[in-house]
């Protein structure tokens, strides 16, 4: 099984980031249009589109159930501005997902070109680490963060590799 | 780094081309330039015993220490 270069795993993981890349980045604004709708159909639905997104408003509350419901129930008692939060909230989440996924594709990228142990992916690997960090700040996930830290590590490898490589490649 | 590869001025004095020269020790044109222009960060034992064999010189020939207080003298 290969790992790096041509049609290796790099290579199809690359693939998969840059689909992951635009299915996210399209659920990300279907998800931010649907979830503003939602929000203020309670002021626009009744005069502009009538009974449509209240059925709609309806039907979302119909398919949660449990501890799911009791939440939802609290949110939309909250006043509209403080739940209007969750819109920048989930903006920063998918804005903080987009930028992982592209920067870990440029790794796998790098990886399909044989570039392994180079400066540029100590630098992605870096800035990985420390959006990661941001996400498992913003998520309050523990795996997330401790991920980030490994990445820091992996990061000091590839930075001490980068410079064994120019060595090795110096080396006449 | 205080240690300069003369490598230009002994292939001068043997008039021979860094393609030329290249070919016979059976390293590429960018590696002798590499050499050739300072750029190298080590050489290897096997590198210099061709270069010096092709080159009939010593490896003494090839490399010059310049440290801080030589260029200040020279001055």
């Amino acid at each position: 099984m290969k790992y790096l270069g041509e049609k290796s795993i790099s290579s199809a993981l690359a693939l998969a980031l840059r689909l992951a890349w635009h299915a996210l980045l399209i659920g990300s604004v279907l998800g931010l249009l649907v979830a503003s709708v939602v929000l203020f159909s309670d002021k626009i639905s009744d005069r502009f589109l009538g009974s449509f997104l209240a059925e709609f408003r309806k039907e979302l509350e119909l398919s949660v159930s449990g501890r799911d419901m009791a939440d939802w129930e609290n949110f939309v008692v909250k006043s509209l501005p403080l739940r209007a939060l969750v819109l920048p909230y989930f903006a920063a989440l998918s804005a903080l997902l987009l930028m992982i996924l592209s920067r870990t594709r440029l790794v796998f990228e790098n990886f399909t070109k044989n570039i392994v142990f180079d400066t540029r992916n100590a630098a992605l690997l870096s800035k990985i680490s420390k959006l990661n960090i941001v996400y498992s700040l913003l998520v309050l996930n523990l795996a997330s963060l401790l991920i980030s830290i490994l990445l820091f590590i992996l990061c000091e490898v590839f930075e001490k590799g980068a410079g064994l490589q120019e060595d090795h490649d110096l080396t006449i | 780094m205080g240690i300069i590869f003369r490598l230009d001025r002994v292939m001068a004095d043997r008039k021979i081309s860094l393609g030329e020269l290249a070919k016979r020790i059976d390293l590429t044109d960018s590696n002798l330039s590499i050499l050739k222009t300072g750029k190298a960060k080590a050489v290897r034992i096997a590198t210099m015993d061709a270069l010096c064999r092709e080159l009939r010189c010593q490896p003494g020939d090839l490399l010059e220490y310049q440290g801080e207080e030589m260029v200040e003298k020279d001055k």
